[in-house]
């Protein structure tokens, strides 16, 4: 087996509604990201909070996960995109740290 | 300036954002009715209709004498109003000596203009010296108080331009909202005009920056727009620094945009749908999305703001200081430039300000605030002497102290606010008495006859009066389906290049269907088409006008006096004049590889043919099928020359190859395009297991799975207008905005093929031998029934045929004879054939604004069997679809029925009860003033917002209601855990009840009783009417 | 012409900047028959005088000047609001008009009807703005449009008053104009596109009170009475007769 170079890299995970995939993957592309992965048909509980905006009970409304893996540097941009969206409506980003094989599929 | 990555996503987020209360709008060739607060649909209805209210300042229920005028009319439950008003109080202390019910239900009832009214200047202590008719004195407000209320008028709520238009009485607002709308006409432009923007390819900004910095109109008008663009910055970064520029806090930004976008909330609706409509022809070719739009205009209204900056102020920050320093001159401002000025002093207020001498405005300040007082306070005591006339409380009030004066003004000031919901209620509560008092549950007697005939027709409400009648002429079945038989398809019709969705707009069709001709129709165009195409072409032109209108403008004259004076004739005769349509045939199955290839094969040899004759100059006996052959194959990449074709004409080598280049590039004869082309095919049609589910999901939705009738007719609907820029809004809109027949005509060939039968019947339908499946049309304008594929029905129906058409056509004449005098100005009764020609002229005369009522009237939806309203004429109010619960143990189809057309009909009621209660503001306004923009919208006069929403014509009838405002009475018969739990697991309909859109009753047949949903509670009630054999809510002493 | 004679008629046939004069005058009287009265006797006080000063040649720039403060005051008179200082100011405009005819020698009986012409309907303004005073508080243009729905007879009054203040043809003042225009074009022309412009200005400020006042949505306020049939007939009758009277108005001749 060859050495494997691994490179570091983050993976967001974006979760929200299903109605607004245009909008999230719009924001990836804008950022240069290369490539995503969509989860479809998820559903989970959330938590209130947010002004009034919303009629929570048990949460199964249909969610969809997006799985992006970026430099480490787009990160905070991205973020700062979807933070007004995020002021609005339901869903989470996770921020993780992960290493690829193939770093030229992803940034560049 | 360019702006770091993370900037430019966050505007783009804080662009959507902002745009999610805008409601969509769909070009009107295909019309969708939806409900214009979509985008707050996530509050409860209260709450969402206040927002609305503010945000696109309109109006969410009638105005007071709207209400009482219904309640006039008998159409409101006074008990209900009572229940209202004591739910109301009850949270609230009493007043001494005040008969507060009465008080407010005299308020309500009798009073017909608002009872508290004023700016709060006067205070209850001057109040009660009004009342006693005394002198009115007292101190001024404070600075403190003033500049507060200023500040909260307009800084927080408003654009900055609209502050500034408040203050200096400039009319930038209006031409600010006039310049973006012009730039929005010629970017979106769909063919209407002639002459078209240039660079729109680059984007909405992009063009109109090229345009603006170069635009001569914008440069007589002093508006410096190059200092605002600078080169090569994208709309974010205009949009941030233009935000700076004025000051705003970047918190408020999402706030600001959303009030910007709902200004013209027309074309932001437009341009929100289009930028998120990735198959629309024009948003592929032209982009264009709300960043764009929000960053045209403000750099516009920066521009049109800097014109005045050396004037007063024009950012937030001068506003402030504005306000701080000179409160009083700005609080006389606010009050001569927003109306509100008292007329006395109105004229002395506009000189002292144009002076701009302090010390006389200061003067003027404190006469005038005591002038307004007196006058506020007066004002308010003669309302309330007025109401204390209509409820016998004069002596109460004249007693009351300061103190209990304000509480008792708090009160009725609350109650006024929250009045509409009151009315709503009590007027639904009649409504649902009067539902229950007409329909029948329980299971339908079953009598085993076979019917005649079995019609399907759509869930419209216009169905419903067909339906009653074709039932009452004979021994006809009928049943509630979606208009598009839960058959979405993809349609390119005959001699069209594209293709239409005929499905409700939430889906996506998987399938293409096409149409050819039976027989082979005539190439050649006629004559007159001919000549038509010519004639419109020349009134496009720009110069042809001055010579054509001596030459052949008389012939236009006669097509318009003839459509005037004498519409049906007219009419009649031109069509005659035209080709008629040849007869077609559906292509319905999935074509095989071998076909597709053949297929493909043949168009291939067509377009080489072709291409030899129009490249050589041969006739089609000279070119010989192998030479067509063999070229294909070189193409194709198969071969290499093609020694033949160069025989034949005497090509040398570079030539032969330069043919064989254009074959491949011009007319794309390669395997790239083979393999597009294919992909294409392969969504062409039906496989055999998508038909079988089809029709099984559509015959177990409605219930019938057997004993089949002999004919079994799918009914789609449109309907006929002329000069009607909402024609569609009257076709069905479960097919997008399209006729239904398409759709009937698929289900009908699927269901009638014998190897769909076989399959239906190992799933236990048996459909009978002698059962067939016809499309029809119903014309909901004239009425008429059409049957359609007429040559395909097997020959042992044809002894039946006679029976049938003679039934639809009495259906028909008696259905005019219902529905005519609705649209008469004056109520008469018609006999039928009277009223058939009368149907028909409105489907004809270009003048007619009302061709028919249309979906207008919508109140109730209900989910049962047809014997559940089999005996009681509804009055083409309600929303008919079949349901039989079972049959459907699982609950998927009743899911399925409130996924889709529960939904449609509650945008579609939605929309009607918005257009009533506000027709200006979340309608169309009225017809006779629409012009049409672009070729998707209309506007009003020549330059305006797009209007959404329905036209005054539709849902008022000479300035009144005619569609009650009501929300959607939805009635589901079936146990009531069965109908419970299928709310539940649909998530939409389950916010859509729970947070008050629709009126949710559930109808038990077994047990005989209702279940209402109110108040985020469910109460059961027994049925009215039925015998009392089941335990009621309170126990009886016997 | 003696220069005292000269500055008392131009207080009556105002020239700038005399006009000032007439205008404070006109909004201090609160009293609207009495300011109907001053407009019908104002200008016709200045033809008296005119009349008995001894007879010469009127100046030049006298009647530029006249033309000039014309236009000055119907360009002012386009933002106003308030019906009563928009009636001034219209009257200021057309009684200066007249001073083109008095330096051609027209007969003085003629440019009194004239006056007239260009007076009775401004009086007639002052009577309607006095109607709309009592009913809404002031007569100030977009404080309370839509009269028309809730008022139609005084709506149609204030339409028809305005439009013959604003000399529309078939009302004297148009006549009067032209008739102004022809005595200019020889001499000056340019005066005749100044006099031109006036009318112009005029009709704009008149669509525009008209816009403030008539149409709109109208405010839900407390009902209001409707002008009565007899005083809308009053007012019919008065400007069919200015109608007819202006169909036989002479002209002035070199």
């Amino acid at each position: 087996m060859k050495n494997l170079n691994l490179s570091p890299l983050k993976k967001l995970e974006i979760i929200l509604g299903g109605e607004h995939q245009a909008f999230a993957t719009d924001v990836l592309d804008r950022a240069g990201v290369k490539g995503y992965t969509i989860v479809n048909n998820l559903s989970g509980k959330g938590s209130h909070g947010f002004h009034e905006g919303h009629l929570m009970f048990n949460e199964d409304d249909v969610l969809i996960m997006i799985i992006a893996a970026v430099p480490a540097d787009l990160v905070t941009a991205i973020l700062e995109g979807l933070a007004p969206f995020y002021n609005e409506h339901s869903g989470v980003v996770f921020i993780s740290d992960i290493q690829v094989t193939r770093l030229v599929k992803f940034s560049g | 300036m360019s702006l770091r990555l993370g900037q430019t996503l966050k505007i783009r987020a804080m662009a959507y954002v902002a745009g999610e209360p805008i409601p969509f709008f769909w070009p009107m060739r295909s019309f969708i009715h939806h409900n214009p607060l979509h985008g707050l649909e996530h509050h409860p209805f209260p709450e969402a209709v206040a927002r609305g209210e503010r945000l696109f300042q309109a109006r969410g229920f009638l105005p007071r004498s709207g209400y009482q005028r219904y309640l006039r009319l008998g159409k409101v439950d006074r008990a209900a109003l009572g229940a209202g008003v004591e739910a109301f109080l009850a949270q609230r202390e009493a007043v001494a000596g005040i008969d507060l019910p009465k008080w407010i239900l005299a308020l309500m009832t009798r009073m017909d203009r608002p009872v508290v009214a004023g700016s709060g200047l006067a205070r209850e202590a001057d109040v009660v010296v009004a009342l006693r008719g005394g002198p009115i004195r007292g101190t001024v407000p404070g600075a403190d108080h003033v500049r507060a209320r200023l500040r909260e008028e307009l800084l927080d709520s408003r654009p900055v331009y609209e502050a500034v238009d408040l203050l200096f009485g400039t009319g930038v607002g209006a031409e600010l909202d006039e310049l973006v709308i012009k730039s929005c006409l010629d970017f979106f432009d769909e063919g209407q005009s002639v002459w078209s923007m240039p660079g729109r390819e680059r984007g909405f900004f992009a063009a109109w920056r090229e345009i603006a910095r170069r635009s001569g109109r914008l440069y007589l008008r002093g508006l410096h727009i190059g200092r605002i663009l600078r080169d090569e910055e994208g709309p974010e970064a205009v949009i941030v620094r233009v935000m700076e520029t004025l000051g705003v806090g970047e918190g408020r930004w999402t706030t600001y945009f959303t009030r910007e976008l709902a200004r013209l909330h027309g074309w932001a609706g437009f341009i929100r749908w289009r930028s998120g409509a990735r198959h629309y022809y024009w948003a592929q070719r032209y982009p264009a999305d709300l960043v764009d739009f929000l960053a045209v205009r403000l750099a516009l209204g920066l521009a049109l703001l800097g014109e005045r900056a050396r004037t007063g102020p024009t950012t937030e920050p001068e506003l402030e200081r504005f306000i701080e320093d000179r409160w009083r001159e700005a609080y006389l401002r606010h009050e001569l430039f927003s109306g509100a000025v008292l007329p006395a002093m109105a004229a002395r207020v506009e000189r002292t300000l144009a002076a701009g001498r302090p010390a006389r405005i200061e003067r003027l300040y404190e006469e005038y605030v005591a002038a307004k007082r007196a006058e506020e306070a007066r004002d308010q005591a003669e309302r309330l002497q007025v109401l204390a006339a209509m409820s016998d409380g004069q002596e109460a009030l004249s007693r009351l102290s300061a103190e209990d004066l304000g509480r008792l003004v708090g009160i009725l000031r609350d109650f006024e606010r929250g009045e509409g919901m009151i009315w709503l209620n009590a007027m639904e509560n009649r409504a649902v008495e009067r539902l229950l008092g007409g329909i029948r549950p329980g299971a339908p007697p079953a009598d085993g006859k076979r019917p005649f005939a079995q019609a399907l027709f759509c869930i419209d409400t216009r169905s419903e009066r067909i339906r009653r009648h074709l039932e009452g002429v004979g021994d006809y079945e009928t049943y509630g389906i979606a208009g598009f038989f839960g058959v979405p398809v993809s349609f390119m019709e005959l001699g069209k290049g594209s293709e239409v969705h005929l499905c409700p707009v939430l889906l996506t069709p998987k399938n293409l269907v096409m149409e050819i001709a039976v027989a082979q129709g005539n190439d050649d165009v006629t004559a007159l088409t001919v000549l038509e195409k010519a004639f419109h072409e020349l009134k496009e032109s720009v110069l042809s006008p001055f010579v054509t209108v001596e030459a052949i403008g008389l012939l236009f004259g006669f097509d318009m006096v003839g459509k005037t004076l004498l519409p049906e004739r007219y009419n009649r005769w031109r069509k005659r004049l035209h080709q008629r349509k040849p007869r077609t045939h559906l292509l319905l199955d999935k074509l095989s590889r071998e076909q597709a290839d053949s297929v493909i094969r043949a168009v291939q040899r067509a377009v080489i043919a072709k291409a030899i004759a129009q490249e050589f100059g041969l006739e089609a006996e000279q070119i010989h099928d192998a030479v067509v052959r063999e070229l294909r194959e070189v193409a194709m990449g198969h071969a290499q020359g093609a020694p033949k074709l160069a025989a034949m004409l005497g090509l040398d080598a570079t030539s032969e190859q330069a043919f064989i280049g254009r074959l491949r590039t011009v007319y794309r004869i390669n395997p790239s395009v083979v393999r597009l082309q294919m992909e294409r095919l392969g969504r062409l049609g039906f496989s055999l297991d998508e038909q079988v589910v089809f029709v099984a999901q559509a015959l177990k939705a409605i219930g019938l799975t057997e004993n089949f009738s002999r004919f079994v007719l799918l009914v789609g609907h449109g309907s006929t207008s002329e000069n009607n820029p909402y024609e569609s809004a009257l076709d069905c809109g479960a097919c997008g905005g399209n006729q239904g027949l398409v759709n009937a005509r698929v289900l009908a060939q699927m269901a009638n093929k014998p190897a769909v039968r076989r399959r239906l019947r190992e799933q236990g339908i048996d459909i009978p031998e002698d059962t067939w499946f016809f499309p029809a049309l119903h014309d909901t304008t004239t009425d008429e029934l059409r049957l359609f594929d007429l040559d395909r029905v097997p020959a042992s129906h044809v002894v039946y045929m006679d029976r049938l058409r003679k039934g639809l056509l009495a259906a028909s004449r008696l259905c005019t004879q219902e529905r005519m005098p609705t649209l008469l100005p004056s109520p008469a009764s018609l006999s039928p054939a009277a009223a058939s020609r009368y149907a028909a002229r409105n489907a004809l005369d270009w003048s007619q604004v009302r061709p028919e009522w249309g979906l207008a009237g919508n109140a109730y939806f209900i989910i049962g069997r047809r014997a559940l309203t089999q005996s009681f004429a509804l009055e083409g109010r309600a929303f008919l679809h079949s349901y039989d619960y079972r049959i459907d143990p699982k609950r998927r189809l009743l899911e399925t029925i409130l996924t889709g057309p529960l939904v449609v009909g509650q945008w579609i009621n939605m929309e009607h009860y918005f257009s009533t209660v506000d027709n200006e503001r979340f309608g169309s306004g009225s017809k006779a003033y629409h012009n049409v923009a672009g070729r998707f919208g209309v506007m009003t006069g020549n330059l305006s917002d797009l209007r959404t929403g329905l036209p005054a014509q539709t849902v008022l009838d000479r300035g009144f209601p005619y569609h009650e405002p009501l929300r959607l009475i939805t009635v589901i018969e079936a146990p009531f855990d069965h109908a419970w739990r299928a709310v539940e697991e649909v998530s939409v309909v389950k916010y859509l009840v729970r947070n008050g859109w629709i009126r949710l009753l559930i109808v038990d047949p077994e047990r005989h009783c209702v279940d209402v949903y109110e108040d985020a509670a469910w109460s059961r009630r027994p049925f009215p009417g039925t015998v009392q054999s089941q335990p009621a809510e309170e126990s009886v002493p016997s | 012409m003696g220069t005292p004679g000269l500055w008392s008629v131009a207080i009556f046939l105002p020239l700038f900047p005399l006009s000032v004069i007439f205008n404070a005058l006109f909004a201090r009287v609160g009293n609207a028959p009495m300011r109907a009265i001053i407009l019908l006797a104002w200008p016709q006080v200045g033809l008296v005088l005119f009349g008995i000063l001894p007879p010469g040649r009127v100046a030049g720039g006298v009647v530029a000047l006249a033309v000039l403060g014309s236009l000055l005051y119907a360009f002012r008179a386009i933002a106003l609001r308030d019906v009563d200082r928009w009636t001034g100011y219209i009257a200021t405009s057309a009684w200066a008009l007249l001073w083109p005819a008095l330096a051609h020698h027209a007969a003085i009986d003629t440019l009194r009807l004239y006056a007239l012409g260009f007076s009775v309907p401004l009086a007639l303004l002052v009577l309607v703005a006095d109607a709309l005073k009592r009913r809404f508080g002031a007569a100030y243009a977009g404080l309370y449009g839509g009269t028309v729905r809730m008022l139609p007879r005084l709506a149609g009054a204030t339409a028809l008053v305005v439009l013959a203040a604003v000399a529309v043809p078939l009302f004297p003042g148009f006549f009067a104009l032209v008739a102004v225009m022809v005595t200019t074009i020889p001499e000056q022309p340019w005066l005749a596109v100044c006099v031109g412009l006036t009318w112009l200005l005029w009709t704009w400020g008149g669509i525009r009170l008209l816009q403030g006042l008539i149409v709109g949505p109208g405010e839900a306020v407390a009902p209001v009475a409707d002008l009565s049939r007899v005083e809308f007939g009053f007012y019919v009758l008065t400007l069919a007769l200015l109608i007819a009277g202006a169909l036989r108005l002479p002209g002035v001749t070199a």
